[in-house]
């Protein structure tokens, strides 16, 4: 009797088992999981379109990570056509609550304008500022360059070119580490400095920047 | 459970502040002296950052629109503040180790800045930042401006040297600034930087740099229980920081200790106890051995309420020989 009821448990607890397995819903974490190992391959051939329907899952759950990459899925249409309302539907989900890089894409999206979205320069600029400020250095990139074009006519904006450049630059971004090595040399917005601007040209050069080489060389180093 | 309530108690001011920035950053505000038009909160921030508000900021305007914003957009622009006065410190620091003048001075007046707008956006006292700001109009750089305060009920900054070295090793760079101030619970609290750069004696177009951190002292002995409400004539301090060490390309880090005393405007003091450790770190024995295992230095106050003294320059590098 005694065994035939350990049987029974024995069974029972197996079938539960690998119901739990194939049937029990997935965390967020996990669906996201899930969705990176299809985009990257881990373990799995590639396959976006399978990524995608993870990572929308879990978008849908409230995984701020998972709502970006979905963005980003929609945005560039991977695994799906491309759809820009609900790119910017994901993007401005996890743009609000913080994330720098959707911040970034969604800002890329209303500087240009899209497919059923206006430009929007202000908006851009603002969530430009949001990521840069979030230490993003592309954010911080795009924000410097947009000042710098309107430095000709305010003249303060290249203070503000500077300040972000400065930032993006430390980060090891060659274009940005020769474009402060410029305003350091023609005291655009900052004191001219022609040893500042050297320091910043060499460290773009050694990056293998054309330009910071030219001018370099032009100074005699 | 109370661990937990801790931890959330401690994590929700953060996550406040987080989300309050990514609300108001679309809002547009009126400023004073600038007509009904309305401004950018993103721009009022850059514009404050970098010194280039052109419209009238007047103290009473000023400190009737930090008083009267939104708790939500004076939390935001508290916040952002911060934050980028900790980065514009970090810069502050790198500028100095690897030698712009410029770009130090740059982030003087930046960090200069924003602790006046902190104190604007949080008191309504608009003065510092007006001052702050006209600085930067008139196109004069303030007077060695002052490394960036830890303290937030005002600064005193002091500047000087190191006094002592190895015989017959001369320092090129040699620099000490303090900050001295107190905390919002009336303690005296001093931080500050050295720098001293040194030619390796055996090849002459190599230097090694030395970069002490002083980090936040607290007050010992007698001042020890002291608070003040306004900074005490005189006050001595005792605390760690850190060491880098740099040579063609290469850095060790190590741990000091420092201490110093103020008294009728002038820091004396001294850093140790990092001599054994960096010893046992570095690969050759004339990087220790071009300094002694305790630095020994004066500063004076600079922008002491008394009056604005520059503090003394030294060009050319000095001998101990």
């Amino acid at each position: 009797m005694k065994r035939t009821v350990l049987l029974v448990f024995l069974i029972f607890s197996c079938v539960c088992a690998s119901f739990r397995a194939e049937g029990a819903p997935q965390t967020a974490a996990q669906l996201y999981e899930n969705g990176r190992r299809f985009e990257y391959g881990k373990g799995v051939s590639k396959n976006d379109p399978k990524a995608l329907s993870f990572y929308l899952k879990a978008a849908e759950a409230g995984h701020v990570e998972a709502q970006a990459k979905t963005g980003l899925f929609f945005d560039f249409g991977r695994g799906t056509g491309e759809n820009v309302k609900k790119a910017v539907f994901w993007y401005e989900k996890a743009a609000n609550q913080g994330h720098p890089v959707a911040q970034y894409n969604l800002g890329c999206i209303f500087w240009n304008g899209r497919k059923g979205v206006k430009k929007d320069g202000e908006r851009a600029m603002n969530l430009w500022f949001l990521s840069a400020m979030h230490g993003y250095g592309e954010a911080q990139h795009n924000l410097a360059t947009v000042y710098f074009s309107r430095g000709e006519k305010d003249p303060g904006s290249y203070k503000k070119a500077f300040y972000w450049y400065y930032q993006a630059a430390l980060q090891g971004l060659p274009k940005d580490q020769w474009r402060l090595g410029m305003l350091r040399e023609t005291g655009k917005g900052v004191e001219k400095d022609l040893k500042t601007a050297v320091f910043w040209y060499k460290k773009a050069a050694a990056k293998g920047h054309g330009e910071a080489k030219t001018r370099l060389k032009k100074l005699g180093y | 459970m109370t661990a937990f309530l801790m931890l959330m108690l401690f994590l929700l001011p953060g996550t406040l502040w987080c989300e309050s920035l990514e609300q108001v950053i679309d809002q547009k505000i009126t400023l004073p002296g600038k007509g009904k038009t309305p401004y950018s909160i993103r721009e009022l921030f850059m514009d404050i950052i970098v010194g280039s508000v052109s419209y009238q900021l007047n103290d009473g305007g000023l400190s009737s629109f930090a008083m009267s914003s939104p708790g939500l957009a004076k939390g935001a622009a508290l916040f952002h503040f911060e934050q980028q006065r900790k980065i514009a410190y970090k810069n502050y620091e790198r500028s100095m180790e690897y030698g712009s003048d410029a770009d130090r001075k740059y982030y003087e007046g930046v960090i200069q800045r924003l602790e006046a707008a902190k104190v604007w956006i949080s008191t309504g006292n608009g003065a510092p930042l007006r001052a702050a700001l006209q600085n930067r109009l008139k196109g004069t750089v303030p007077q060695k401006q002052s490394p960036p305060s830890t303290v937030s009920k005002g600064s005193i900054m002091a500047a000087g040297t190191i006094t002592n070295g190895v015989r017959g090793i001369p320092l090129r760079d040699n620099t000490v600034t303090l900050s001295l101030g107190l905390t919002p619970h009336g303690i005296p609290r001093c931080r500050g930087t050295v720098k001293i750069k040194i030619v390796n004696s055996t090849h002459a177009d190599e230097w090694v740099d030395y970069f002490f951190d002083l980090h936040p002292g607290s007050p010992r002995g007698q001042d020890k229980s002291k608070t003040f409400t306004v900074f005490p004539s005189s006050c001595s301090w005792e605390g760690k920081g850190e060491i880098t060490i740099r040579m063609s390309g290469r850095s060790w880090r190590g741990q000091v200790r420092w201490q110093a005393m103020a008294a009728n405007g002038t820091v004396t003091g001294s850093v140790w106890g990092f001599w054994n450790e960096m010893s046992n770190k570095v690969p050759f024995d004339f990087i220790m051995a071009m300094i002694p295992d305790e630095l020994v230095f004066r500063a004076e106050y600079y922008n002491s309420p008394r009056g604005s003294r520059l503090p003394p320059e030294k060009e050319g590098g000095d001998d101990f020989s």
